[in-house]
């Protein structure tokens, strides 16, 4: 969810996703490999992102935001989901490259920011 | 048998059905979605016709059309877990060859995907000479009113909003296979 002036201020985590998970998945390691799968990925997707924004290649931008947006909605990362939508609207609607190297930097906190939770309150659950 | 159970339990199951999710708890919401099982269960043993087929009857398919390779993980485990044969295809050019080599129960069909959304994949579906009966379930991460109401005039069966909410998924998974 996203204000008027388009910053994100929805939960870091989807605790009903994660719960879901964790009910369903009692007793094995399916979660853990899908996290740490994301890990893997998700620092080669925002690398490349970085060199599309650097390239000014907006629908490459679009493409790659989209894929991330997509593998975070997996792990439950929420606020990641709505960071990655943000990102594509605004290469979409064709905003000025800071804004949105400003998106991707807010990205990769918050995706970091989201591995150190679920890793912390989520893995060991399991 | 008595036709007034199999009546019953019918009108049980439609209630379920109808029954909103909101506000119920994740474990509500697991029970409710079992319960729907259960009556639809219930259904084929008492039904005389259902009873008949039901020896037949093998796990449902579903084929999941979707680019994303978490997502895919994600739903081949879920959807294994809660009793459906899964077919996964990341590319929708070749999902759509899939349905006519394989009896499918139902389609997850992702709509942004490149080299074809699943709008031109629900068009190659409506033009098929030989369509089999399956039903359609479309997600997307572009939920408007307008977005759903484009998916249902497509030719869906119905429209589920990403990143899915899995409880929902379940219960719409089933209801369609139902």
């Amino acid at each position: 969810m996203s204000n008027k002036s388009g910053e994100v201020q929805s939960k870091l985590l989807n605790e009903e996703h994660l719960q879901f998970l964790t009910i369903v998945g009692e007793g094995d390691d399916f979660f853990e490999g899908l996290v740490l799968s994301f890990e893997g990925n998700s620092s080669k997707l925002m690398a490349s992102l970085e060199a599309a924004l650097e390239n000014q290649d907006s629908k490459e931008t679009e493409v790659i935001a989209h894929h991330l947006r997509g593998a975070s909605g997996s792990i439950g990362a929420q606020r990641l989901v709505e960071l990655c939508g943000a990102l594509e609207d605004l290469v979409r609607e064709g905003e000025n490259i800071g804004k949105a190297q400003k998106a991707l930097a807010e990205i990769q906190k918050i995706c970091a920011e989201s591995l150190v939770h679920l890793k912390k309150n989520w893995l060991g659950k399991k | 048998m008595n036709p007034k159970i199999l009546q019953l339990v019918q009108s049980i199951s439609e209630k379920l059905s109808k029954l909103s999710d909101a506000g119920l708890s994740m474990q509500a919401k697991l029970t409710l979605a079992e319960v729907q099982n259960d009556c639809n269960e219930l259904i084929k043993i008492v039904n005389p016709v259902e009873k008949e087929n039901r020896v037949t009857q093998s796990k449902k398919k579903i084929l999941v059309v979707d680019d994303d390779h978490d997502t895919q993980k994600l739903l081949r485990y879920i959807l294994t877990k809660k009793g459906f044969e899964v077919i996964s295809e990341l590319d929708p050019a070749i999902g759509i060859n899939r349905i006519t080599e394989v009896d499918l129960d139902i389609i997850l069909l992702d709509i942004m995907m490149p080299n074809m959304t699943g709008f031109e994949f629900l068009n190659r579906i409506k033009q098929h000479p030989m369509r089999p009966n399956f039903k359609v379930l479309v997600g997307s991460s572009r939920s408007y009113d307008r977005d759903r109401l484009a998916v249902l005039e497509a030719g869906a069966n119905d429209f589920i909003a990403k990143p899915y909410n899995l409880a929902e998924l379940a219960i719409k998974l089933n209801n369609l296979a139902s």
